[in-house]
């Protein structure tokens, strides 16, 4: 029997489970809130008990960040020079000795409340991208949850598009279907199922021959990002044991929204740029691309939790017992940075946002407890892999507020003989400067931001650039408000059993 | 373009580790105060940290310039001293010079918060009148009836009994060369109050009680590493008014038969004491955080003395 058949392969949370499973992974979910809040509150108790051992981690921990921060930035740097080479490439001529003909590329875009207008303009840039359009296969994906909207908005898209491409199908994911959740797993899930029964299963097309990329409905995909994706994929070894994964940009609204949306979702894309150099460390994350006989294989999207774009690769790195990878790709798509009607609201957003990213926190559960299951999978990759998921979600709660707000603690906590130390007077000088020359790699950060940029509309004035630059002096608080507090947050609820649904980001622009 | 290799990878992350490696204890020792010598050797050292409100003034220490406060750092640290004392002074133009002799010892910091005096203070006469006065008779100036207020308002009478707490890391209390003392519990008033910290004054003294933790006492009310709730900070039943000096509560205005004085809890030498105006029998009362109304017999002026 193949682990994907077993019990374990699909859970989405505890509850589903039994016995001394059910203990095990309701265990794992407590893991990584677990380590974030200990990690706090053993800072405060040290602050207040051993407030000299307190302030030497602190500044132990302060040169690990700064060492880190340049480290990754390095990272971050030759990927920028990576993917600005990726798309100055003629794709088209690359793909020519390759034998490519037969691919088919089936883009899945689900939606749920969004604007028609916002759903032309998705598809009208793949019929912009430098590809056969008659070898793609479309499949738009309402919610029945939205009615009779799902269904006209569908069926008007469909009419205007559907002549331009080999084929089109519209979905309406059926409500409150037993074992799923509502959100984006199970309409791509069921969007993805239908297209197999009514167009590759009819056609006759293998399944070997198609890519199925699953595009957040906000997606505008560049000219080449077809035929890049297509030259990965027939120049990759094992190429069925891979998923493919662009660079997310936010660059669809970027001159309409505010700096603070500018900044984390800048910081977004450059931590996927990070994690393209380090493909090891990679999963799959929002808009991305894997080949339909490995999504068929391993049941297609989970449709019982929220992180299904991450999960879909832990899901096939188990099924292949460690046998598989994320290719990144260095090509980017892009996508809407937070915007909504109203500043406040937009700052709601975007912690709502982070929320539901970092609650892909609910993928150490599922880690942690099907490698104790398989056993196929060789232990380093378990035990590394392990570490990684951990380390990354603990890092994404605790690190910033250890760095901007629990710094301080020991000259609060710490009491009188510590306050009279020199240590005490020279942890804030030393943390200071520790974070100066870690923030002086912002200047990095703006250029690159600058350099991804889109043109600047008519309406905005030239000197808008200027606070392209200036607003990466929000970072420190981007980081711990729409970073930490928002990890913390999903790793809380993981911890205690309050489960997140799947919230729809509100898709706003005021440039359509 | 291929990805970097993960072979380069493994050399930047190994870097970094050694970096790491290298750079802890070259960072914690120099957070500890130790730095490194001229013969290269390590020495231990501690500092002094000295703090004011006012941007500009100079800080002498053994009659070398060694920092000046600016608007953006009015509390300077002055790190890699030696263990030893030291002779700190505070300058600030047109101010009376606070002078200190301050012990550094390894790895600790020792404070200072200096109060400046204008050398020269400006008075200023309330009159009780406005314009010319025929035969007695006028508008009283309001700032006269202002004045006039502050001496009719009571100042506070309640009694308590207090008890002496003594915080003692260690056991052995030596006063020596101090000022301060430890005094007994009796009954005493409670003249004035700023944050946690009182003034009480008894038949023969004026206290100061602090009535917060003591493992944050101010430093003024610890002497070689043992903090009391109570110091003793005049002892004389001459006085007549004390107040606290403006937003300052480690320093305290008082009047006496002779005239208004000023002076600071921190008993470490030279106290810095200062006869502020001359007089006989004046009573006096802080106002505006500037400056003291001075009640000389029946007649009133300011005085501007920071």
């Amino acid at each position: 029997m193949s682990y994907k058949d077993s019990p374990y392969f699909h859970v989405g949370r505890a509850s589903d489970l039994t016995g001394k499973d059910r203990i095990l992974y309701r265990f794992f979910e407590m893991v990584p809130g677990i380590l974030a809040w200990g990690t706090i509150l053993l800072t405060v108790i040290l602050s207040r008990f051993v407030p000299t051992e307190a302030a030497i981690f602190i500044i132990i921990f302060d040169l690990y960040w700064l060492l880190k921060t340049v480290y990754l930035s390095i990272h971050l740097r030759q990927n920028w020079k990576r993917t600005k080479h990726n798309m100055s490439l003629d794709w088209i001529e690359m793909l020519k000795p390759l034998k490519h003909q037969d691919l088919w590329h089936m883009v899945i875009l689900p939606f749920y409340d969004e604007s028609e207008e916002i759903i032309t303009k998705s598809i009208a840039a793949l019929l912009k991208a430098r590809v056969n359009h008659k070898q793609m296969i479309i499949v738009l994906g309402g919610e029945e949850r939205k009615g009779i909207y799902a269904t006209e908005v569908a069926n008007s898209v469909k009419a205007k598009f559907e002549k331009e491409f080999g084929h089109f199908i519209t979905t309406i994911h059926p409500k409150d279907t037993p074992g799923e959740m509502p959100g984006k797993g199970s309409n791509i899930t069921y969007a993805a199922k239908e297209a197999r029964v009514k167009i590759l299963d009819v056609h006759k097309i293998a399944y070997e021959h198609v890519m199925v990329s699953a595009l957040d409905i906000d997606t505008i995909v560049y000219k080449d990002y077809f035929a890049c994706v297509a030259w990965h994929f027939y120049t990759a070894e094992d190429r069925y044991n891979a998923s493919y994964q662009p660079v997310p940009f936010f660059n669809n609204n970027m001159w309409d929204a505010p700096a603070l949306s500018r900044v984390v979702a800048s910081s977004g894309t450059f931590w996927q740029m990070v994690q393209q150099e380090r493909p090891e460390k990679l999963a799959t994350f929002s808009s991305h691309s894997i080949p339909f006989k490995t999504l068929h294989d391993v049941g297609y999207w989970q449709v019982n939790m929220v992180s299904e774009d991450s999960r879909i690769f832990w899901n096939a790195f188990v099924a292949h017992n460690g046998n598989y990878r994320v290719i990144p790709l260095s090509y980017p798509v892009s996508m809407d940075a937070n915007l909504a009607s109203s500043f406040w609201k937009t700052l709601i957003n975007i912690y709502k946002q982070q929320r539901r990213w970092a609650w892909g926190s609910e993928n150490v559960p599922y880690i942690l407890f099907n490698f104790i299951k398989n056993k196929e999978i060789p232990l380093k990759k378990r035990l590394r892999a392990s570490f990684i998921q951990l380390e990354g979600f603990w890092s994404l709660a605790t690190n910033p507020i250890l760095i901007f707000l629990l710094g301080w603690l020991p000259l609060i906590l710490g009491g009188k003989a510590f306050n009279s130390s020199v240590l005490s007077y020279n942890l804030p000088f030393i943390t200071r400067n520790l974070m100066i020359l870690a923030m002086s790699g912002l200047v990095v950060s703006s250029m690159i931001f600058l350099s991804f940029l889109p043109e600047r509309p008519e309406r905005f004035s030239k000197y808008r650039k200027l606070y392209m630059i200036i607003q990466w002096l929000l970072v420190p608080f981007t980081i711990v408000v729409f970073g930490a507090f928002p990890g913390l947050d999903a790793e809380t609820r993981l911890m205690i059993g309050r489960h997140l649904g799947f919230w729809v980001t509100p898709k706003h622009r005021k440039s359509v | 373009m291929q990805p970097m290799s993960y072979r380069r990878r493994m050399v930047f992350f190994i870097s970094f580790v050694l970096l790491f490696i290298v750079l802890i204890p070259v960072v914690l020792l120099y957070s500890l105060g130790y730095r490194l010598g001229k013969d290269l050797s390590i020495a231990k050292t501690g500092g002094i940290f000295i703090s004011y409100g006012k941007a500009g003034a100079s800080i002498y220490v053994d009659n070398v310039l060694k920092e000046q406060t600016s608007l953006f750092q009015r509390g300077k640290f002055l790190e890699n001293m030696k263990a030893g004392d030291y002779n700190v002074r505070f300058d600030l133009d047109g101010y009376i010079s606070w002078n200190k002799i301050i012990t550094v010892e390894d790895a600790k910091v020792a404070e200072g918060y200096p109060y400046l005096i204008k050398k020269e203070i400006s008075t200023t006469s309330i009159l009780k009148y406005d314009g010319v006065i025929e035969e007695g008779e006028g508008i009283v100036n309001e700032d006269f009836a202002k004045a006039d207020a502050l001496f009719e308002a009571p100042t506070t009478t309640v009694s308590t009994k207090y008890k002496i707490k003594v915080h003692a890391p260690t056991s052995t209390i030596a006063y020596t060369g101090s000022s301060t003392t430890i005094v007994s519990a009796p009954t005493s008033t409670i003249i004035a109050t700023k944050g946690d910290i009182q003034l009480l004054k008894t038949e023969t003294s004026i206290d100061a009680y602090y009535t917060g933790d003591l493992n944050a006492a101010p430093f003024t009310f610890c002497l070689q590493k043992v903090c009391l709730n109570e110091i003793r900070l005049l002892a004389t039943s001459s006085i007549s008014h004390v107040e606290f000096l403006f937003n300052r509560n480690d320093v305290i205005l008082y009047s006496t038969k002779d005239g208004i004085y000023v002076t600071e809890f921190d008993a470490r030498s030279p106290r810095n004491t200062h006869k502020l105006i001359n007089g006989n029998n004046l009573d006096f009362r802080t106002f505006d955080g500037t400056h003291i109304v001075v009640k000389d017999g029946t007649e009133y002026y300011n005085a501007e003395i920071i």
